[in-house]
């Protein structure tokens, strides 16, 4: 009897808590209206990323800026010190007083997986779709749900679940490597830098 | 009467030997397949100096002669991918065997994931040399922490990130195309396009027969393509387009200018012999004529080629003058064996000086010119024995209703102007021609570019255009072959001539170019990476570990990984079997060496300077260019040639005052026509020379038939002028064409016809001739 009650209280709970997964996004423009989307964000991070083939967690923090006019900016400031600057197209880092720069202009695979990321972190919600199945599921926080539908993108990411309540609060993905990154999102501010990669 | 009994059983054996003659030709001709080849090239020699050259330029040739590249424009990715199956679909169930290739189902990179530390950019492999490691460490530490951190293979097997390094700064995969969905597709323009590259089995493009059904599958499956996708746009570019078109559009155009040429023709004759059997009794020679230098130059070449066609069809404006004599003499005499007499001796000295004047051609190395010459002396020789030998079986006097009086009076009107011009200061007159000539003669410029023979329609332009944009591809038409001893040395070549190319990207003297060793390394220069790579790992991965946390264990796999990689080398095999990479297969030839392509080029000479033992620079485009050059040069000179044997014949035959008048008028007709080329800017080519043959050929008829008949001029007068008006719509016509090759000698003949027969009229008018 006690463990058809255990098996009973499990069958609700997984009901009760099953994942975004489960609810597809029919109407993307809905997304579009129900997200608050404001142009320009910047505050702090942490990201801690499981390396599965060496079990093993690297946890960095730092600040982040994004603009979508003018691209993606991400600074850590632990362990290490350096700066990731996205821009049309563009990586530019900035370590040790060292610039180098990574145009991917011209190398169109390689555009198109930064394309990816960036629309995800600019919330470009009609970009992600060309890339990701969606699934959605709100109240008073959101939990947004990525599942790639082409072969090269879900080389380097395969699921991803993006949570907030406002703002993006939290992003989770893994990649075919069965990595796992999350990264966390704080002291959000409808502000932000400069972005150049002449800085 | 005796006589006359032994002259027509002689004249019955001739016509019994011409049916013999004309029947093998007909049934061995019939035995062979049929072959019209509309390939330029093919008709060109060589222009390689030694086999393997050639053997390059025919790689290079045959994988760009049968690809057709389709791009599906839609506003999504879905859209286009789903219009590009269903094209697909419609095709594999045609009638011709394509080699389609859309889907990719893999990443590229797969291939390369084994090799990495083998692979190494040219600017991480020269950090490495002058052991910067701190910057590569920091690099990868940047990367690791970011976000946008895109890990192609586990970290474990690339904590440096040398592998994204290599494919992220690859010129090789420089490629405005990615895979998405399983297709290669790009964004341009605010759409999505997906690729479809459609290969034809090699030859097709050279049959029209073939081609058409093939292009008229494709073209069907984009509209059915179109019907069910309405918002779709479907763009397809590539040789086999523009030569479908080019071929269609100018059977058309030709078709159209033909049809216009023969009405004109018909109503020009029907003036001047108003009489249906008359016409058609004209017509019979000279179109037996071209058939049979058709079927003759099947039997001996094995093939025509379409130029021969167009050039060869000259030899009616030439076989028609012997019709137009014996029917105009036939009139006014009573008997046929009189008027073969009559007309015999001027149409077989203008048979041989058209001979003269195609023979020279036979002797400029080039297989067109050898084929038009063949063509055209085979076809005059077959028009003049029809005249002389079934001619006279059928022509009666009563039936004939020529009226030369009407092409007299127009004539003699012309004629007497010409003799009132040349008697008031002939000489004055002479002076100024020459220097007017001369000054426009001065002013001809030349443009032997074989790229100028075609001009795309604005909208294959436009369709390439697109490509080129949507694509990124803006290759040159100059290429290296690297020969090499093996595989190996190949590579090893190839990589010596990047380190000149590299340097003249960074002089601005090419913008890129592709070469396999970009994405393949030789061995040796792979032993190195990977010397380098364990040198650095040996020494970084420790403050690596340190950094990130990670702990002997991981150290330990890393290691493991990277040993493992020991004598393992990524090879042009497999690459080659990569479908991503099909478009590569282009740049190698197996057993034989590699093509690097080059893109951008502002200074082609600068290029040369690469070459040596092993690296051959090659310029198709320029390298023909200047062989018609060379040509042109050539046909100049056998022009003057023949001219100058023909002068020496009618020297001995008329005298020195009469001969030279009547040899006068093509020559001053040429000078003429360049001058008027040099005044209007127009830039001669090859083929405008060819044209001047023509001119001669023409000229030299209507002056000797002239000259020969100078005591009964009225009856050869009207054949003269009505064989220059027919000849004139006949060819003068296709000045309006579009396509270069016809248009050049179109014009040269629009301008020639009329003044040679002026001349001819003129220098009669010196000798004193009169109507």
């Amino acid at each position: 009897m006690v463990k058809y009650l255990v098996l009973f209280i499990f069958f609700m709970f997984s009901q009760s808590f099953g994942t975004v997964f489960d609810h597809p996004l029919k109407d993307i423009d809905s997304l579009n209206k129900t997200m608050y989307d404001p142009d320009v964000i910047s505050g702090k991070f942490i990201q801690t990323r499981y390396i599965s083939s060496l079990d093993v967690t690297l946890k960095s923090e730092g600040e982040f800026a994004i603009d979508k006019k003018s691209g993606l900016m991400w600074r850590n400031t632990k362990p290490v010190s350096n700066v990731t600057v996205i821009q049309n197209g563009t990586i530019c880092i900035f370590a040790n007083g060292k610039q180098s720069n990574i145009s991917s202009s011209d190398n169109a695979a390689i555009k198109e997986i930064l394309n990816v990321i960036n629309s995800i972190f600019t919330r470009d919600y009609n970009g992600i779709s060309k890339y990701f199945q969606l699934y959605f599921q709100s109240g008073k926080e959101f939990t947004l749900g990525l599942k790639t539908k082409d072969s090269v993108i879900s080389s380097v990411i395969q699921n991803m679940v993006v949570k907030g309540s406002k703002y993006i609060e939290q992003i989770e993905f893994s990649d075919r490597n069965n990595d796992r990154t999350t990264i966390n999102f704080s002291e959000i501010k409808e502000y932000a830098p400069k972005i150049s990669c002449s800085e | 009467m005796r006589q006359k009994s032994v002259v027509l059983n002689r004249h019955f054996l001739y016509v019994f030997l011409l049916l013999i003659f004309t029947a093998i030709i007909t049934i061995i001709f019939l035995s062979n397949p049929i072959s019209v080849k509309t390939d330029l090239l093919a008709m060109l020699p060589a222009t390689s100096d030694n086999d393997l050259k050639q053997r390059v330029f025919n790689h290079v040739s045959i994988n760009s002669m049968g690809r057709i590249n389709i791009l599906f424009g839609a506003d999504d990715t879905a859209l286009s991918k789903e219009a590009g199956l269903y094209f697909k679909s419609l095709i594999t169930q045609g009638n011709v065997n394509y080699e389609v290739e859309q889907t990719i189902d893999e990443p590229f990179w797969n291939t390369l994931a084994s090799y990495n530390y083998n692979l190494l950019s040219d600017r991480y492999r020269l950090l490495l040399e002058k052991k910067n490691y701190d910057e590569l460490t920091d690099s990868a530490l940047s990367i690791l922490y970011s976000p946008v951190n895109a890990a192609i293979v586990p970290f474990a097997k690339d904590p440096f990130f040398f592998l994204s390094n290599y494919i992220m700064e690859s010129g090789l995969l420089k490629s405005g195309f990615h895979p998405e969905q399983s297709v290669l597709v790009s964004a341009y323009n605010g759409k999505i396009y997906s690729f479809l590259s459609v290969n034809l089995e090699q030859g097709v493009t050279f049959s029209p027969k073939t081609l058409s059904v093939a292009m008229g599958e494709l073209e069907q499956a984009k509209a059915m393509t179109l019907e069910r996708f309405p918002d779709i746009l479907i763009n397809m570019t590539g040789i086999p387009v523009h030569t479908y078109h080019v071929s269609s559009s100018s059977v058309k155009e030709v078709g159209i200018i033909s049809a216009v040429s023969l009405l004109l023709v018909l109503a020009a004759m029907f003036l001047a012999m108003p009489s249906l059997y008359l016409i058609l009794a004209t017509f019979f020679p000279i179109l037996s004529a071209v058939f049979v230098a058709f079927m003759s130059v099947n039997i001996v070449f094995k093939e025509a080629h379409i130029l021969t066609l167009v050039f060869g069809t000259s030899l009616i404006g030439l076989s028609v003058d012997y019709c137009l004599h014996y029917v105009m003499e036939r009139r006014e005499l009573k008997d046929s064996y009189e008027t073969l007499k009559q007309i015999k001796i001027a149409v077989t000295i203008s048979l041989i000086t058209s001979i003269i004047g195609f023979a020279a051609l036979t002797m400029s190395g080039m297989p067109l010119l050898k084929q038009i010459a063949f063509f055209s002396i085979t076809g005059l020789l077959y028009a003049y024995m029809t005249v002389m030998i079934i001619y006279p079986l059928f022509f009666k006097r009563d039936i004939l209703k020529v009226s030369p009086d009407k092409l007299r009076n127009i004539e003699k009107s012309v004629a007497d102007a010409f003799v009132a011009f040349s008697k008031k200061y002939i000489f004055i007159k002479a002076i100024l021609f020459v220097v007017i000539a001369g000054t426009g003669i001065l002013m001809l410029k030349s443009d032997d570019g074989i790229q100028h023979l075609y001009r795309p329609s604005p909208t294959l332009a436009e369709a390439e255009k697109l490509f080129s944009d949507v694509s990124k591809q803006k290759l040159s038409p100059a290429f290296f072959f690297v020969s090499g001893t093996d595989d190996e040395n190949v590579l090893i070549n190839e990589e010596k001539l990047r380190k000149n190319l590299d340097n003249a990207v960074s002089k601005g003297i090419l913008t890129g170019y592709k070469a396999i060793s970009q994405l393949v390394p030789s061995i040796q220069k792979q032993k190195e990476n990977y010397i380098l790579s364990t040198e650095f790992f040996g020494s970084e991965i420790t403050k690596l570990a340190g950094l990130t946390g990670i702990n002997d264990t991981g150290i330990t796999i890393m290691n493991e990984y990277i040993m493992s990689g020991e004598g393992k080398y990524l090879t042009v095999d497999d690459v080659l079997k990569n479908k991503h990479f099909d478009i590569l297969k282009s740049l190698w030839i197996e057993g034989q060496g590699s093509v690097v392509l080059t893109e951008g080029v502002n200074d082609y000479a600068a290029l040369m300077n690469f070459q040596d033992n092993d690296i051959y620079y090659m310029n198709k485009i320029s390298d023909l260019s200047d062989m018609l050059a060379g040509y042109r040069y050539k046909v100049t000179f056998m022009l003057l040639l023949s001219y100058t044997a023909i002068l020496v014949f009618m020297l001995a035959r008329y005298g020195l005052r009469n001969g030279a008048m009547t040899a006068v008028s093509p020559g001053l007709a040429i000078l003429t026509v360049l001058a008027v080329f040099g005044f209007t800017g127009v830039s001669i080519s090859f083929f405008h020379v060819i044209a001047l043959f023509l001119i001669l050929c023409f000229g030299i008829d209507y002056s000797v038939f002239h000259t020969e008949n100078a005591n009964r001029l009225k009856y050869s007068a009207a054949a003269v002028m009505l064989s220059c008006t027919t000849t004139f719509l006949s060819f003068g016509m296709l000045a309006f064409t579009s396509f270069e090759v016809t248009k050049s000698l179109g014009l040269t003949l629009f301008l020639g016809i009329p003044l040679v027969y002026m001349f001819s009229l003129l220098s009669k008018a010196i000798m004193g001739m009169k109507l």
